[in-house]
């Protein structure tokens, strides 16, 4: 359960929304929408440490992030960009790279995991020897996807990931979207992604309201 | 062999009139660079002329506080400089940037006067030229490794927030683009040391050859000197690049407790 309470944002000296509200289910899948510039990636960065807090609290499953939990909670969360992020020369090492740091060495996924994985996200397992620079901008995002999954990671903040993609791609991302059992907050402009989760938040004069159901 | 090939008056006069066909060029070529030209030279002669009128007070000295206080004015304006051609903000890394080059300097350049030469860190005739070399050379791989480390943490950030999230500590989030950083500082010091001796003779064995030494000698200062200066550049940049790293940072959380 995410739970965001009275949170007030700010970036150079200028109040991004102030007053934010609302809680997330587990397994529950959200879209915040809102016009472009009005904090909706902030809050998105907020909630995984990458953006000061000014005023109020995010709670994830009864524990508050601060410096202290910061660690704990980004062990939760899969964070999406709008451009996905490989961060490696090879498909695989990109997929393998948190395993890289000493924290998740022992965490070392096996060879069926990793194939289990990538069949959820539709992807053959040939795709692990490419270089992760001759991947479509989907099939990256996909990966990126795969890559929090093979961490155990049940929380996904996405940020517009399917603004940059075709038709195609884009349903794919969100066909495997809405299969995952995860807990989702979404920013999105794209109507064909809003339409296909059930809850939307808006962002709109520095308050957050529900609009649907 | 031992006289120094001194340079008379007139042949320093004569020097000044290899300037002539200089400017003549750049008047005919309309390149505009008269007064800069004469500006330059105008500067290199006075701040030389001083340099070597101080020196003379600093040999005849000897004093190892005298040394020591140069080689702090020499780090001191080697920091500034760095950071300033850099584009870093000079005033805020000033501090760090000094220490860490001080540190590193003194550690090689020590170890250079005892175990190398055998001499002693009072001997100004020694450690003057040899820490101006160092430091000198190793100045422009310290602006390229400083530069191009903040250049990547800026356009990539992305990748280091990514290594954070997934759990790098602060050092294996860091390391890419350290490699990057200290790759490009340290590739052309490999690159020179292999071509020395037969795409140029480098300056200090021309320095030591006009001074009279027999050219084994010069030859064995400058083996000494390119493994020196490679020595510095290398440990100068990671020490900087570990007191400055903090300020590419900036993990919002993480700071304000």
């Amino acid at each position: 359960m995410i739970r965001v309470e009275n949170l007030t944002l700010s970036a150079a000296n200028r109040i991004l929304c102030s007053g934010v509200s609302f809680e997330l289910g587990n397994g529950e899948k959200a879209v915040l929408t809102g016009a472009s510039g009005c904090g909706k990636s902030s809050l998105l960065r907020a909630m995984v440490g990458l953006h000061g807090i000014d005023a109020g609290g995010i709670e994830i499953d009864g524990v508050e992030l601060s410096a202290a939990t910061l660690g704990v909670i980004r062990q939760r969360i899969v964070f999406l960009a709008q451009e996905p992020v490989m961060g490696a020369e090879s498909v695989r090492e990109a997929l393998l790279l948190p395993f890289t740091f000493k924290l998740n060495a022992r965490l070392s996924p096996g060879p069926e995991k990793i194939s289990e994985t990538l069949d959820r996200m539709e992807l053959p397992e040939t795709i692990l020897d490419q270089p992760a620079s001759r991947l479509s901008g989907g099939e990256k995002q996909r990966i990126a996807i795969a890559r929090g999954l093979l961490m155990g990671r049940d929380i996904v903040f996405a940020d517009e990931i399917t603004a940059a993609l075709d038709g195609d791609s884009r349903d794919k991302v969100i066909g495997v979207l809405q299969r995952l059992p995860v807990t989702m907050l979404a920013v999105a402009h794209d109507p064909a992604f809003r339409n296909a989760f059930p809850v939307e938040y808006r962002m709109e004069n520095l308050l957050l309201r529900k609009v649907r159901p | 062999m031992n006289h120094a090939v001194e340079l008379s008056y007139s042949g320093i006069a004569a020097v000044y009139l290899l300037l002539l066909p200089v400017l003549l060029l750049s008047m005919r070529y309309r390149l505009g660079i008269v007064r800069d030209t004469l500006w330059a030279v105008a500067r290199m002669s006075v701040q030389l002329l001083l340099v070597g009128l101080y020196l003379r007070y600093v040999f005849q000295w000897n004093s190892l506080w005298v040394n020591l206080l140069w080689v702090l004015v020499m780090t001191a304006v080697a920091a500034w400089t760095t950071l300033r051609q850099a584009k870093l903000p000079a005033r805020i890394m000033f501090p760090a940037a000094f220490a860490a080059l001080t540190g590193s300097f003194l550690a090689v350049l020590f170890y250079f006067i005892f175990l190398i030469t055998g001499k002693n860190a009072s001997d100004a005739a020694l450690l003057i030229p040899i820490g101006g070399m160092l430091l000198g050379n190793s100045l422009r791989g310290n602006v390229v490794v400083l530069e191009r480390f903040f250049r990547q943490m800026r356009d990539n950030r992305a990748e280091y927030e990514l290594r954070l999230l997934y759990g790098a500590n602060r050092n294996e989030a860091l390391l890419p683009f350290m490699q990057i950083a200290l790759r490009a500082g340290i590739s052309p010091q490999i690159a020179s040391m292999a071509t020395l001796g037969i795409v140029s003779l480098p300056g200090m064995m021309t320095g030591q050859l006009l001074g009279g030494s027999t050219p084994m000698t010069a030859i064995q200062y400058q083996i000494a000197i390119m493994i020196g200066i490679f020595a510095i550049d290398m440990i100068s940049t990671a020490l900087l690049l570990e007191v400055l790293a903090r300020y590419a940072e900036r993990n919002e959380m993480e700071k304000g407790e």
